[in-house]
């Protein structure tokens, strides 16, 4: 009965869109200075396109167990009737409902697992990002340290300016500022962690059955 | 006989219904057998696609088993890990012919059912037999994590001990189960020759969302177990030649570079070995102390990190992708060329040796991020 649209004679096609192959799509990167889509325009929108995909199936499939069901509910009444033509329905086959309703729960969990990698894979990219850029600032901020380390050197030197002596100042400088950076942001990490945990403490005990 | 092209014409029609296919194909399976739901992964997205590649693969050679048989029998061996039995193919092949039926519709006539039947058999049979062959052989192993040192934000050195023997070619790869990700496997290469205990070395990067790397990277402990499958892949391996090699390796693709370097520093033959590694920064370059350990006093091994993103370093350390670094210290003509890295790496890796006029008959390749389930 799923024949009827697509004949025998169908044109061979391309292997028709799933939402894993959606979902696991990646486009190559425009090269930086040119102009390219937003990242999270078109991951927001193939995963709309997955959703629908995975909807669309499933709504195929319940409309092919409703032509099953009017076709055996007509065989049984041709056999009823003894209609010498009349054949009956597919009988071992298992029951089309109950597979539609287990596929419709699988394209659902599917699509929770989809969503929670995603979200996942945003909070490790936006994590990434942001301790890039904390390494970045301290590269500069150790930059501009050894820069003023050096004219330091060079005004108070004086005859006994040697370039030996202006490179170990910078080198020093540069370590010194670049490694007190991340010390302050392990600082901060800590505290950070320190009141998190607090609120957990918080919750944990505002939860349990014992709490007035 | 059968009507291969028969079936082919049922195939072309049945797959124009795409994702829904495999959706009652397993839906039907796991409601009239649901003990075979156990041996699947909670999303079954990736392993839809996957069944419905094999299939097509077979149906699309069946007039010629032979073409197919050495990929069905890795199928029936692989099977194994998954702990497919004999018993469990006819449950399969019904669950086949029910989906086939029921999306070929007033196309499907007792004729095309026979051949179907009998593709499964002949397709079956051929996995189930190389599944006995290899009965000598353990299907999985129990592994040990004996190791685990977080290297960098992203990537974790894990030494594994295997209970039993576990041989691999330096190159090969396994797949790996963590029970933090039941029935989910993913394949890696061994960093190391196994030691006297057995044990070897396995670099895992986080995959970000990625499933099972991220259950390696951060949730796995000293002590923890792991199932290991089969020792599969002869594409990194140099058995079979005596050239110099030249390795190409980008991020956790060091892996089996390393083993093969380690390889080599053990035959203590006459090979040369030179290993451009590269990564965009060089804090990302996880296993330098190892490396330099490697091939220390060994004049015919030489390591080159190379970085393409990193300014801080001042020049110390070469600049470019690791496979521009390389052409300029070439020319490479006589080497074995390996390359074994991200996607993207090997298909940059590529485009510029073949436009350098590297032949690429000499090229070896092999690509991270294989995943594997049950299709």
């Amino acid at each position: 009965m799923t024949a009827i649209s697509n004949g025998p004679n169908a044109k061979p096609t391309l292997p028709r869109l799933t939402p894993e192959r959606v979902r696991k799509m990646q486009f190559t990167r425009t090269q930086i200075g040119r102009r390219g889509l937003a990242e999270d325009e078109v991951n927001l929108f193939l995963e709309r396109v997955a959703e629908d995909i995975a909807a669309r199936d499933a709504e195929d499939a319940s409309m092919r167990a409703m032509v099953l069901h009017y076709q055996n509910t007509l065989a049984d009444w041709r056999a009823e009737h003894r209609d010498p033509q009349g054949r009956t329905g597919p009988g071992a086959m298992p029951n089309v409902e109950a597979v539609n309703i287990l596929s419709r729960a699988q394209q659902e969990a599917d699509s929770y697992v989809a969503q929670t990698q995603a979200y996942c894979r945003r909070l490790a990219v936006d994590a990434r990002d942001h301790a890039q850029q904390i390494l970045t600032e301290a590269q500069a901020q150790a930059e501009e340290a050894a820069n003023l380390a050096v004219q330091g050197y060079r005004a108070r030197s004086g005859e006994a300016y040697t370039p030996e002596f202006e490179e170990l100042e910078r080198r020093l400088a540069w370590a010194r500022t670049f490694l007190s950076s991340l010390e302050s942001v392990e600082a901060q990490l800590r505290t950070a962690r320190e009141a998190l945990s607090y609120e957990f403490d918080r919750l944990g005990s505002a939860g349990s059955p014992n709490r007035r | 006989m059968l009507d291969a092209a028969g079936l082919k014409k049922s195939w072309d029609l049945i797959s124009q219904y795409g994702d829904q296919v495999p959706l009652f194909f397993y839906s039907t399976l796991f409601l009239g057998h649901p003990y075979t739901r156990a041996m699947f992964p909670v999303s079954m997205a990736a392993q839809r696609d996957r069944l419905v590649g094999a299939l097509g693969r077979v149906v699309s050679q069946v007039d010629d088993l032979d073409a197919v048989r050495p990929m069905l029998q890795r199928l029936g061996r692989d099977h194994r890990k998954f702990a497919v039995v004999r018993d469990h193919y006819p449950a399969v092949g019904d669950a086949l012919l029910a989906t086939l039926e029921h999306f070929c519709g007033s196309q499907w006539t007792e004729e095309l059912a026979q051949d179907w039947r009998a593709a499964y058999g002949m397709v079956s049979q051929v996995m189930i037999e190389a599944a006995d062959a290899a009965a000598d052989t353990p299907a999985w192993w129990e592994a040990t994590v004996v190791a685990h040192e977080r290297r960098t934000t992203d990537v974790a050195v894990l030494i594994v001990r295997p209970e039993g023997k576990l041989s691999y070619q330096p190159g090969q790869s396994v797949a790996l189960e963590s029970p933090l990700r039941p029935r989910v496997w993913r394949y890696f290469s061994p960093a190391s020759l196994p030691d006297d205990s057995g044990c070897f070395d396995l670099h895992v990067r986080l995959i970000d969302g990625g499933a099972v790397s991220t259950a390696l990277v951060q949730a796995t402990q000293v002590g923890d177990s792991l199932r290991l499958g089969a020792p599969v892949g002869r594409r990194l391996t140099i058995e079979g030649h005596h050239h110099d090699l030249l390795l190409i390796a980008g991020g956790t693709g060091l892996a089996p570079m390393k083993a093969l370097l380690a390889q080599v520093a053990a035959e203590g033959g006459n090979r040369r070995v030179h290993l451009f590694w590269g990564a965009r920064y060089y804090r990302e370059l996880y296993d330098m102390p190892s490396l330099h350990k490697l091939v220390h006093g060994n004049e015919r091994l030489q390591v080159v990190p190379c970085v393409s993103d990193d300014t801080a370093m001042g020049g110390t350390v070469e600049t470019g992708a690791a496979v521009d670094v390389a052409l300029r210290h070439g020319p490479w003509t006589d080497r074995e060329i390996y390359v074994c890295g991200s996607p993207t790496m090997v298909d940059g890796t590529l485009t510029t040796l073949e436009e350098s006029g590297t032949p690429l008959s000499r090229l070896h390749i092999d690509e991270l991020g294989h995943e594997e389930t049950l299709p």
